[in-house]
């Protein structure tokens, strides 16, 4: 999981410094969403707890929140894969892949 | 092999070269060293033993070693047979194993026992901090999840307040469960800080701030506990700092309202009293913020516990205890000193002291600009330093307490029209401006000029006046509105406001940071959630709205038609990372003005917003 946030932060710095940003003015807004990401990262472990049980309406909120937050920060290629990972309907296979993406 | 007379002379001899020892003793030694060598008898050996392992004197190891090494030579050479020589042998070879074999074995055994019971606890103190991380977790997510409930909660009974449906005892209720579910949230985010804390999840996040403005928006905060409790009055003062300290400005925030509003829960009557104090620290400042109540006070003893979690004095006032306890650990946090003084009975005094390192000089624009000030009350403190302020940086200040001689100046100052215009006064009096102000407005001259309510204490509607404040503006204000009405194209830009929903905090920032980024003036209120947003919406005149689909609770869609039952919407957009070609034609049955995509593509947010102000403006 910190590959993942240290790679997004690195992303979201450079995404929003190209649009003209100054660093403190986006420190605060990285750090928000590096907090929020773990946090979604973790509620997707939640909700993966037995995978064989997961519902899919919830992992695809989760996957949602986490998909747009990614685009916001600038980890473009993640957010596509994720939202590719949506389409999945087996639980157990989808956490496989998402357990070698993410943690 | 026996030890007789002869035998028994010539030991007591060699052992007599090391150790003094009595008769008695000697013949017991003896004793039980032949027992050893006839029948295996183990107790001179455990008394060997014990000599070596548990006496821990070198000298007398050594002289023990060298005593038994001798006897034994003794015994071999004085043994007439070889089965008795055998047998020395063999009891000195027992000997020596089980003193110093047996002992490595021991030794060894011991060693992997130690390191299975490492293994043990380290698989044990892994499972517990797993546990405890999975606890803490879980009461993170709970108390997550309770306050998108109760956040529902609050909604709905605000819907049903607002409905004006119920009367008498039933309206009574629905305060009650108000003020139960408001007090519920509160402890809940209590909860999810502790946790947070705990964790170390809690990220430090700073920014360049004013420190006035600061305390104005805490003061703001507890504006509606004060109004609670008729007989407190609050005092400010907040001598101005004229640059910017960076800082993390919000758990800043949260320490001083947490210590304001327990001032006004402690204090049924009399003051409570916000003083800052700064002092010039290198090149930043170090900042002494106090909140001082006469209130119930503690005793030494609550003192002492009072920084604890879940410390409560009094069962009958609300929460658990737990806001002091994370104000003070926020304060380690920023590397700060939270300290209280207090006599029971009489009131408490805390202290925050905060460091900043770093500011930011900013030059307040006030030279040659006309500030006018009416004020029939008594004129405190901090806002002498204000006007002193002004009229140090150029600024011409005309104050007037006479309410005939403020209402000539205004209509006749010809020339001189002032630039700002604040009026602290009683209810009737403000009502009176802002008729006043109305009137004015009709004039050209008074196209440009910024009228200002300060010290409102109480809930007016005055339509007017371009801003109202609780207790003073800040003087940033000054400056920033000042900014505004100069600049013709941001004077109609800092007409449009915008509401944007959304449940991601993220989302939330980066459409604030984006927007402003081209619109600096335009007013952005954030709503993290359906009924957070709608309740927004009921209170305040929005422009323009944008609408997040998937959220918890009331998704977009739903938010949108409970917007539509109301009069008079402005667009509202939906905002949605899912473009599906379902998605866009449910989009447009709804009646959503268009659609904005995740991520925020800017260029078309800066044309919406556009054509908002070009449509308001034309």
């Amino acid at each position: 999981m910190q590959k993942i946030l240290d790679e997004t932060e690195k992303l979201a710095y450079t995404y929003l410094k190209a649009f003209g940003f100054e660093e403190n003015e986006i420190a605060p807004v990285v750090a928000k969403g590096l907090v929020d990401l773990e946090t979604i990262l973790n509620k997707l472990k939640t909700v993966f707890s037995f995978p064989h049980e997961a519902k899919k309406e919830e992992v695809d909120n989760v996957l949602h929140a986490l998909k747009g937050l990614l685009f916001h920060l600038g980890n473009h290629d993640l957010a596509e894969k994720i939202e590719t990972l949506r389409s999945y309907d087996d639980m157990e296979k989808l956490y496989e892949v998402l357990n070698d993406l993410l943690f | 092999m026996q030890l007789n007379t002869y035998r028994r002379t010539q030991v007591r001899q060699i052992i007599g070269k090391g150790f003094k020892i009595p008769q008695r003793v000697f013949d017991t030694l003896l004793d039980e060293f032949n027992a050893f060598l006839v029948e295996d008898d183990r107790t001179f050996l455990y008394n060997v033993h014990y000599i070596l392992y548990q006496k821990k004197n070198m000298e007398m190891t050594r002289k023990t070693l060298q005593s038994i090494v001798d006897t034994f030579v003794f015994l071999y050479e004085d043994a007439s047979k070889e089965e008795e020589r055998q047998k020395v042998k063999k009891q000195f070879d027992l000997l020596f194993d089980m003193l110093f074999i047996q002992r490595c074995f021991y030794s060894k055994k011991i060693e992997e026992r130690a390191k299975t019971a490492q293994k043990i606890l380290l698989h044990t103190t892994e499972r517990l901090s797993e546990t405890i991380e999975t606890q803490e977790l879980m009461i993170a997510n709970i108390s997550h999840e309770m306050r998108t409930s109760l956040n529902a909660i609050y909604g709905y009974l605000r819907i049903i307040d607002e409905n004006n449906t119920l009367s008498g005892e039933e309206h009574q209720f629905l305060q009650k469960a108000n003020s139960a579910t408001l007090a519920l949230k509160s402890l809940v985010n209590d909860i999810l800080n502790v946790t947070k804390l705990n964790s170390g999840q809690l990220e430090i996040q700073k920014e360049y701030f004013w420190i006035d403005e600061m305390l104005m928006q805490c003061i703001d905060h507890i504006a509606l506990e004060m109004k609670k409790k008729k007989k407190i009055t609050l005092l400010t003062d907040i001598p101005f700092l004229p640059v910017q300290v960076y800082g993390d400005k919000a758990h800043i925030m949260e320490i001083l309202v947490n210590l304001l509003s327990n001032a006004v829960k402690y204090t049924d009557e009399g003051t409570i009293r916000l003083e800052v104090i700064f002092k010039k620290q290198g090149k930043g400042y170090d900042v002494g913020f106090s909140v001082e109540d006469t209130g119930i006070g503690m005793t030494p003893e609550q003192i002492k516990t009072v920084f604890s979690p879940y410390s409560r004095f009094r069962t009958e006032r609300q929460g658990l205890g737990l806001g002091l306890h994370i104000a003070n650990e926020l304060a380690k946090k920023l590397a700060g000193k939270l300290c209280v003084e207090s006599t029971f009975g009489k009131g408490s005094r805390f202290e925050l002291d905060i460091a900043f390192n770093e500011i930011k000089s900013s030059i307040v624009q006030v030279k040659d600009k006309h500030f006018c000030f009416f004020i029939d009350k008594l004129i405190h403190l901090s806002y002498r330093s204000r006007l002193e302020f002004l009229e140090k940086n150029g600024a011409k200040v005309y104050v007037f307490e006479k309410e005939t001689e403020f209402i000539n100046f205004l209509l006749t100052s010809g020339k001189t029209i002032p630039d700002m215009v604040f009026v602290t006064t009683g209810e009737e009096g403000y009502a009176k401006f802002d008729a006043l102000i109305y009137y004015l407005r009709t004039l050209p001259i008074y196209k440009k000029t910024v009228f200002i309510a300060e010290n409102i204490q109480q809930h007016l509607s005055l339509n007017f006046f371009d801003e109202v404040y609780e207790y003073y503006a800040p003087v940033t204000v000054y400056n920033k509105l000042l900014t505004v009405v100069n600049d013709e194209n941001k004077n109609e830009e800092q007409n449009i406001s915008l509401l944007v929903i959304d449940d991601t905090e993220m989302n939330l920032e980066i459409f604030k940071l984006f927007a402003l980024k081209r619109f600096p003036n335009i007013r952005i209120d954030l709503a993290g959630g359906g009924y957070e947003g709608i309740g927004m919406f009921k209170i305040k005149k929005y422009d323009l709205v944008f609408l997040d689909l998937k959220m918890p609770g009331l998704n977009g869609f739903d938010v949108l038609m409970k917007l539509k039952k109301l009069d008079d919407i402005p667009p509202v957009y939906a905002f949605s990372a899912d473009i599906y070609k379902s998605n866009i034609e449910k989009i447009e049955e709804y009646g959503f003005a268009g659609m904005i995509e995740k991520p925020l593509q800017p260029e078309k947010l800066f044309k919406i917003i556009e054509e908002v102000i070009n449509a308001k403006n034309t």
